[in-house]
């Protein structure tokens, strides 16, 4: 499959090769007119078990992705560069305020959102999901915009369940501890907001 | 039709930035003031308005409710104030 993403505006090209990736494409190769598309589709390519190579073509590069097997995505993710996850165990940053704290919370998704490096997983426990299954659009905007950038994005069941709000999920995918702390454990680095 | 356009509003105060998220609601976007940006406070809230007079007439909005604000565009290199 190739994809011609010359003269497509940010975050286009991504888009266009994580529709193809979620489809199920094995091979996939993108031309791109800029290096910032070039470091989101090596990114996604990581993220998603893809071996990523980049050549230089006239007028801009093609980024190719191939799905690896299961031994080379094993490999690969035991070296992951700058990997990080984010482990949100409550609805608001410090203690303290409360408005304060929320608000905090926003601002935090937010910029991770805007990161350069967005994190390999952002993980959701306890009241931090009423984060991902409520209605403020700016925090449910920005944690769809990590997942499209490659971040994964689970949310505890029990947690959901205990709160009344599994029906209410905006957006990630329905987690459990094993999961969870299976990808604390492989994640070279956990930050907890 | 004109495109909306992002400004950025940036508070004296976090009490200030606060104030002014409740009163522009969802469509309000709070964030960490960029590093481009010189203020007092760690705050400020993005919003697409429909052109530069919409944006003044919403911060003078503010002000007159006394949540003051510096209104910025992106330029080409960081942030231009209005």
């Amino acid at each position: 499959m190739h994809i011609d993403a010359f003269g497509k505006p940010c975050p286009m090209p991504l888009v266009m090769a994580k529709k193809e990736i979620d489809a199920g494409c094995k091979a996939l190769s993108v031309a791109v007119d800029n290096e910032t598309a070039v470091d989101n589709l090596t990114r996604l390519g990581s993220t998603s078990g893809y071996r990523v190579a980049v050549e230089i073509v006239e007028g801009g590069f093609l980024v190719s992705l191939a799905k690896t097997d299961a031994s080379e995505l094993a490999a690969s993710q035991q070296t992951p560069e700058q990997s990080y996850a984010v482990f949100i165990g409550k609805d608001h940053v410090g203690e303290g305020d409360p408005e304060l704290g929320a608000t905090l919370m926003k601002m935090a998704l937010y910029t991770l959102a805007e990161s350069d490096n967005p994190p390999s997983a952002l993980l959701f426990m306890n009241s931090g999901v009423k984060l991902v299954a409520g209605d403020t659009g700016q925090i449910i905007e920005s944690i769809a915009a990590l997942i499209t950038a490659g971040t994964r994005v689970l949310v505890c069941g029990a947690c959901l369940d205990f709160y009344g709000l599994k029906e209410s999920l905006a957006v990630g995918e329905v987690s459990n501890m094993h999961a969870i702390l299976e990808t604390m454990k492989n994640a070279p680095k956990v930050i907890t907001l | 039709m004109s495109e909306a356009i992002d400004y950025y509003f940036a508070f004296d105060s976090t009490h200030c930035a606060m104030a002014a998220s409740k009163v522009l609601g969802d469509e309000a976007c709070i964030i960490a003031t960029p590093s481009e940006i010189t203020a007092n406070c760690g705050m400020t809230i993005k919003l697409s308005c429909s052109n530069d007079n919409a944006a003044r007439l919403i911060a003078a909005d503010l002000a007159a409710q006394d949540v003051r604000a510096k209104l910025y565009v992106k330029a080409k290199d960081g942030y231009a104030e209005l």
